[in-house]
Parts: C-alpha cells; structure tokens; sequence
C-alpha cells in the first residue's frame, strides 16, 4: 500500500475519532459553548435571575413591549402603574460568570410618542445581530403588568407572546406561540412560524399568520385572516374573512358573512347567518346551515351543501356537488363530477358531465345541461314551472306527479321514448319525438337527449318506486 | 498518456467538499454540524473501498488487453 493512502486512512480514522469524541464531550457536558460548532443556541447550563421595575404612568397610556429571544406576557394589572418583570437566563457555564453578563442586561423602559415603551439593552450586548459574535446566548422573559384599560402593543422575535385583559392588542411575533385572550377592543395580529391563539376579542380581529395554526373563539367584531401554511379554525366569530393556501378552514357559528378564499384547504362552514362565499381548490368544500346566499367555487374538490336560506352558485370539478334544503335558485355547474339535490325549494341551473344529475324533490323551473350522464327527476310536488332538459350521451327520467299541468316536447336520438303517465294526452308521435299535453298544459317541459332514452313516469310508477 | 485513477484522490477531493458543505450549512443554522459528521463519516471510507474495488476491475481489465 502507498505511503499516501495510508496517510489518507489515518487522516480519515482520526477525523473520526476526533468527531466521535467531541460527540460524546457535548452528549455528557452538554453543548454550552459548542454552540458555535453545532449551530445550536440556547442550550447547556443556563442561570437565571430576575430584574423588577415599575412606572408610574398617567391613565391610558400605551404600552409598547419589544424583545426578541425570549416569552412576552402582558396582562392587567393595579391602576396607575405598570410592572415590569425581567427574568434573564444567561447560559453560561459558570454562575458566576453567568451573573456577570446577567447584571450588564438592563431593563429600559422610556417615554416615546405618548406611550411607555419597555425593552431590553440586547441590541447593545448581543453583536449576533449585526453580524458578529455574542459573549453567551441569553434570553430575556418579559412579565408586564399594565393598568386596566391599557392599549397595549408587542413586538417580539423568537418568543412567545400572551397578551390578556387589556384595551386593545398590536401583536408581532415570530417562531413561537402568540396568545391573546379577552381584549376589550380591536385586536392585530402579525405571526410567522408559530401557531396562533385569539379568544374573547371584543372588536374586530386583523390577523397575519405564515406557517403555523389559527385558532380564533369568540370574536364579536369581524375577523379577517390571511394564513399561508397553517389550518384555521373559527368558532362564534361576527364575520369571517379568510385569504390562504395550504391549510384546511373550518367556521363554526359565524354571526355575519363568511368569505373564504383559498387554495390546497378544504373549508367547512356550519352555522353562518350571513351570506357564504368559498373558493377553493383540491379540496372539498361543506357548508352546513346558511342564512343567506351561498356561492362556492373549487377546482378539484366536492361540495356539500345543507340547508341554504339563499340561494346557491356551485361550481366544482373532477368531483361531485351535493345540495340538501336548498331555500333560494340554484346554479351548478359541474365538470367530471355528479349533481345529486333534494329539496331545491326554487328550482336549479345545471350544467354538469361525466356523472349523474339526480334532483329529488325540486320545486320551481329547472334546466339542465348535462353530458355523458344520466338525469333523474323527482319533482316535490305537481310540475307547475318549465322544465328543460339536455342531454348528450345519457338517459332522461322524469317523473310526473297527479296534477301537473305540461306541454311536453320529448327527443331521444338513438333512443326512445316511454311514458306511462295517466292522462297524458299525445299530439304528436313518431320515431324519437314526442309532443304531449297534461292537465292542459302552461308549462313546457322539454326534454331532449342524444344517444339516450326518455322516460316519463306517472304517479303510479312513481308510487311504486317509492318505498 | 492518460493518468492512472487513483481513489485516493477522488476520496479526497469527495471529503473536502462533503465537509465544507456540511460546515457551510452549520454555519447557516440549517444543521447541526456535529451530528451530521457523527453520522456521515464512516461514509468515507465506504465510497473510497468501492472506488479501490472499481480500480481494482479496471485495472485488471487493462492488464488482460
């Protein structure tokens, strides 16, 4: 063997070696000053010790808190003055050492604009932000108590924030949980990379928030939120507005309208007294309960709609549209998927293909274009509104219940046409066509397909169909 | 006249890289350099007795023509 290949062993063996050892030292002393070989911070034998200040301020003052690498809490306190809580942990090897640094971390809170602002002299002892090295990793804890009725605005990186019984709250935090509870008044949110907790605001709800969960209960004003990467959940909410991507929706108890525009998240409405209007994509979309309007829109997903006051505009595809109690008119419009509906109280546009079109217990005129599908109709009660009906490559069904009043015109190309309808009275009949009149007629009822059949069913067959 | 392949180098050359790489990205924050070397060093000497092994049959290859 060469000289340089067992040089080349032995230089590999020891690096090894040497990575091996300095594992274990880190495993058994943990990484303290390893940090800057592991890229770790914040780890290793730490030392904590707490600084309290307190302000006299005038009544309402405004609170600004700044920190970074540390928790934020803010909360009421007793009138007139607010309290503030330092607790610095310095991570040090020493204790002694570690109180040293720990002294030369003040506390600073000034007087700017009109309000008390408190912060920390990080910038002044961490050079890591700017770019260069620090002397130890620290982290400042802020525990704020301000007086109650206090506007309060935070700021924080890398630290959680809880923000409590106060006026009115202006959060911006990052990598870390922000939590705002019971806010007499408006509350702004602005988070990155940490999940998201707003209950109990009295005033409307602005809310900002990449890569992490939105929960939001009992907001009395109106909430607006814009999520990227991270689900939302709303319950008891007075209007929601909802722009994201890539996190499902879910709406519980909207007192006003629900607006949600998104993609890659399925939504689920229950309980909205306002209008709805959903647009999604590659996931589903369920409405349940809705005072007004509803208008949805996905691309790659189904729909699901129950008990609708309003009206419905759906548009879905490569899925299928479900609607149940449906108040107002209806249009559908449908591409790779079916339309299956009972109760549609003011009768349906449908345009669909690639599946079936069933409509039980419709009321009002219908139309219906469908494609490579089959249409079933079921009317709720006598048909006494137009109905029509084109279809390429499927089936036609419709029943016809005692005391309607049509004037059918019936085409099957490549199909034929049956009907055992009593009393249907036949003006015109040959090969494919049919021109009809019952209870004599005023409402036309037009059916028309290619490649497909025509069926009209009489109460008697519909009778015997039905269990 | 081609040079002979020699692993030796081509290990060399591979390592130097891996670890600059690995100290790049521990400097950035994306990894923790230790365990990542604790955990892909013996990978060296894999890849260089593969290489030895493919410059064995190359060799004798050369040697029978």
């Amino acid at each position: 063997m060469k000289g340089a290949k067992i040089g080349l062993l032995l230089a590999i063996l020891a690096f090894g070696s040497t990575v091996e050892t300095a594992w274990r030292i880190r495993n058994r002393i943990g990484p303290g000053a390893w940090g800057w070989f592991t890229g770790r911070h914040f780890d290793g034998p730490s030392f904590t010790f707490d600084a309290q200040q307190t302000e006299v301020v005038a009544a309402s003052t405004p609170v600004e808190v700044e920190n970074a690498f540390g928790a934020v809490n803010v909360s009421a306190g007793a009138p007139g003055e607010v309290r503030v809580t330092l607790r610095k942990v310095v991570y040090l090897g020493a204790q002694e050492k570690a109180r040293a640094f720990a002294d030369r971390i003040q506390l600073q809170a000034v007087r700017e604009g009109g309000a008390l602002r408190v912060r920390t002299n990080r910038a002044d002892l961490d050079h890591r932000l700017t770019g260069g090295d620090s002397e130890a990793d620290f982290q400042t804890h802020l525990d704020v108590l301000v007086p109650p009725g206090t506007a309060v605005k935070v700021q924080n990186e890398h630290g959680a924030v809880a923000v409590t019984d106060v006026a009115r709250a202006d959060v911006s935090a990052s990598f870390d949980t922000v939590r705002v509870e019971r806010i007499a008044g408006p509350a702004a949110i602005e988070a990155r990379h940490g999940d998201v907790h707003a209950t109990g605001i009295k005033g409307d709800l602005k809310l900002t928030n990449r890569h992490g969960d939105v929960t939001i209960e009992d907001v009395e004003g109106k909430a607006t939120l814009d999520v990227q990467h991270g689900e939302v959940s709303a319950t008891r909410v007075g209007g929601l507005v909802v722009t994201g991507a890539h996190g499902d929706v879910t709406a519980d108890a909207v007192h006003g309208d629900l607006d949600v525009h998104t993609q890659h998240g399925a939504v689920r409405g229950i309980d909205v007294t306002g209008r709805a209007a959903v647009e999604t994509s590659f996931q589903g979309v369920t409405l349940e309960k809705v005072g007004g309007d509803a208008r949805v829109h996905t691309e790659h997903g189904d729909v699901s709609l129950t008990d609708v006051t309003g009206a419905v505009d759906a548009q879905a595809s490569f899925d299928d549209v479900s609607l149940t109690r449906i108040g107002g008119p209806v249009t559908v419009t449908v591409s790779h998927g079916a339309v299956r509906a009972r109760g549609l109280e003011k009768g349906a546009r449908v345009r669909a293909s690639g599946d079936e079109v069933v409509l039980d217990g419709f009321r009002g005129p219908v139309e219906i274009e469908a494609e490579r599908a089959v249409v079933r109709l079921v009317p709720a009660g006598a048909i006494v509104a137009a109905v029509k009906v084109t279809a390429t490559h499927g089936a036609i069904e419709l029943d016809v219940p005692a005391g309607s009043r049509i004037d059918v015109q019936a085409s099957a190309q490549s199909g034929e046409i049956t009907t055992d309808v009593p009393g249907l009275s036949a003006t015109q009949m040959s090969s494919g066509k049919l021109a009809a009149t019952l209870g004599g007629g005023g409402n036309a009822v037009v059916l028309s397909t290619s490649h497909g059949d025509v069926r009209l069913r009489g109460a008697a067959a519909v009778a015997e169909k039905a269990p | 006249m081609a040079r002979p392949f020699r692993p030796e180098v081509l290990v060399l050359a591979l390592t130097l890289i891996a670890v600059g790489v690995a100290w790049l990205l521990g400097n950035a924050g994306r990894i923790d350099l230790l365990a990542t070397l604790r955990a892909w060093w013996p990978l060296t000497l894999v890849v260089w007795g593969v290489l030895e092994l493919v410059a064995f049959a190359f060799g004798r290859d050369a040697r029978r023509s």
